[in-house]
């Protein structure tokens, strides 16, 4: 997936399970970008009586750096705390939720918001609403109403959303890690059966999202909306994180527990699929409580990923030309450490200098396109994915094709992509409700009742 | 919440602030004074945690294996208090 339980030790812990990151400029707001990072994966919708929430004992960000350092020039920091109306009854509700003030909703949660720049660090909002999650028609009967009313606008100009979302990433889960079965090409695989449709696994999950769109110049290094995409400051460099404390002590005796010491980061995302596919399982969770900046460590892995010696292999005969491309993956450097340079796809860039960093790189020069490629750049939409990635982009498809070395005769022209290299595909196309058209963009969660 | 407000509450709270790989006890009156220093090796599979639970009382909690004491032994508060306290402590 993504990166859902992507690691030993995060894949323990899925309230810190940062399961996917978007940035974008808004489509109906084009002043402005939209940031989602995803956790808690593989919500089934009916998992009650303890619905899904935040954990209060994690500390989620998300960072830009705006000068092509790897560095944070801006960070959001948001904070959680769950609060209980009635401590005697076993009921997540007592009777339909009609507000997000209802008092028949017994388990809520609110949380704050922080940006932190070179000025400081300064409080944006408290005491906001989280939605409850999507229960069913008797306790949620109007959920969509709830989630809108969940949309807080705050006074310094962002906007931010913190629940239960449709989970929008899309992926044949079951048939990748059966060792790399890619339907419906598995009669061509060194372990053949009958062909068969792509599965959608996420089709009926949820996720729970932390969403914040700003206003393009609170992220610029100069406060400005760039409109020249072949300018440096056009760039920002987009990943979250979630961290615990250093020291919990938990006193059950005393329905109480304590925690102390340095946040200590657990997990991090900046490109889809980076260390799900990229880092090698030893290395999995280190790279998790590392920061981009250090990426350098890891490059190794993308200039000769394990995925591409393994196609040819579990193929046999497809992959041909691949098999022979022995040389540094120039361009899965360029596509996932360093941003493309000007002068390879025209119109476009989304450089940000020599140092090696697993970010997603946002031009944010670049306007929403009218009629998105799930493909992104490699479909001719210079507004999707790798230049950031928005929530409908198959990314599953364009890292496959990528990593099988479509995009490697842009380093090197005279390589010639082998023929499946191009139609290789997850064959998969989300279906209606996943999102929409407003934010968080992420669309309604499937409720419990309805979803089996 | 920085370290010293932590652990000023936890004389209220019940829940003091943590240590890692505290050793010895202090002894009143000829108190050395903690060095600051880098760690020297990573943390042990099963560290030695001593934690604050009540400055007031003195009361000190020592979990080591899977055994946990809790000791009145104000010296040592009193040391652990104060290297929290102590700028990057």
């Amino acid at each position: 997936m993504s990166s859902h339980r992507e690691a030993p030790e995060i894949s323990k812990d899925p309230v810190a399970d940062n399961t996917d990151v978007y940035a974008f400029v808004s489509p109906d707001r084009p002043d402005t970008v939209t940031i989602i990072t995803n956790y808690i994966p593989l919500e089934g919708p009916a998992g009650g009586p303890n619905f899904f929430e935040f954990g209060d004992d994690v500390l989620y960000s998300i960072y830009i750096d705006n000068d092509g350092d790897a560095k944070p020039d801006v960070i959001y920091r948001f904070r959680f705390e769950s609060r209980l109306r009635n401590g005697n009854t076993f009921l997540y509700n007592t009777g339909p939720i009609g507000s997000l003030r209802d008092p028949n909703w017994n388990r809520r949660q609110f949380y704050s918001v922080t940006r932190t720049t070179a000025k400081g660090t300064h409080q944006i909002g408290t005491a906001l609403a989280s939605p409850p999650c999507n229960i069913g028609p008797r306790s949620t009967p109007e959920y969509p109403a709830l989630a809108q009313a969940a949309v807080h606008h705050l006074a310094s100009g962002e906007t931010v959303f913190a629940g239960q979302r449709n989970d929008g990433f899309f992926v044949d889960l079951g048939a990748i890690f059966d060792l790399g079965d890619l339907r419906p090409f598995q009669n061509l695989h060194l372990l053949p059966s009958p062909a068969a449709k792509s599965v959608d696994t996420l089709s009926t999950l949820n996720v729970h999202t932390i969403a914040i769109q700003v206003p393009i110049s609170h992220l610029t290094r100069d406060g400005s909306r760039p409109t020249d995409p072949s300018r440096a400051k056009a760039v920002l460099g987009i990943w979250g994180a979630a961290s615990r404390r250093r020291v919990k002590v938990t006193d059950t005796a005393n329905d109480a527990h304590g925690e102390s010491g340095p946040w200590v980061q657990v997990s991090r995302l900046g490109n889809p699929l980076f260390n799900e596919v990229i880092v090698p399982l030893g290395k999995k969770d280190r790279w998790n409580g590392t920061h981009p900046a250090g990426d350098w460590a890891f490059a190794q892995y993308v200039r000769h990923p394990e995925l591409a010696k393994l196609l040819p292999v579990l193929y046999p005969g497809v992959f041909p030309n691949l098999a022979g491309l022995k040389a540094a993956r120039a361009d899965l450097v360029a596509i996932l450490l360093t941003g493309l340079p000007a002068g390879i796809v025209p119109g476009f860039q989304n450089f940000t200098g020599k140092t090696l960093a697993d970010m997603l790189r946002l031009n944010v020069a670049i306007p929403p396109a009218k009629r998105p490629s799930p493909l992104g750049i490699l479909g001719g939409d210079l507004a999707g994915f790798p230049n950031g990635r928005r929530v409908a982009d198959d990314v599953v498809t364009i890292e496959l094709r990528a990593i099988a070395g479509v995009t490697y005769p842009l380093v090197n022209p005279d390589f010639k992509p082998d023929a499946a290299a191009s139609v290789v595909s997850e064959n998969l196309k989300p279906g209606a409700g996943r999102y929409q058209s407003t934010f968080p963009y992420l669309g309604t969660p499937h409720d419990g009742f309805n979803t089996p | 919440m920085d370290r010293r407000s932590f652990v000023k509450r936890a004389g209220t709270a019940g829940i003091g602030a943590a240590t890692l790989g505290v050793t010895g006890a202090a002894t009143a009156g000829a108190e050395p004074r903690p060095e600051v220093t880098e760690p020297s090796r990573p943390v042990p599979s099963e560290p030695l945690v001593a934690y604050v639970r009540d400055v007031e009382r003195g009361e000190v909690t020592v979990v080591s294996g899977t055994h946990e004491t809790t000791y009145r032994d104000r010296a040592l508060v009193r040391r652990l208090v104060r290297a929290a306290a102590r700028k990057g402590a």
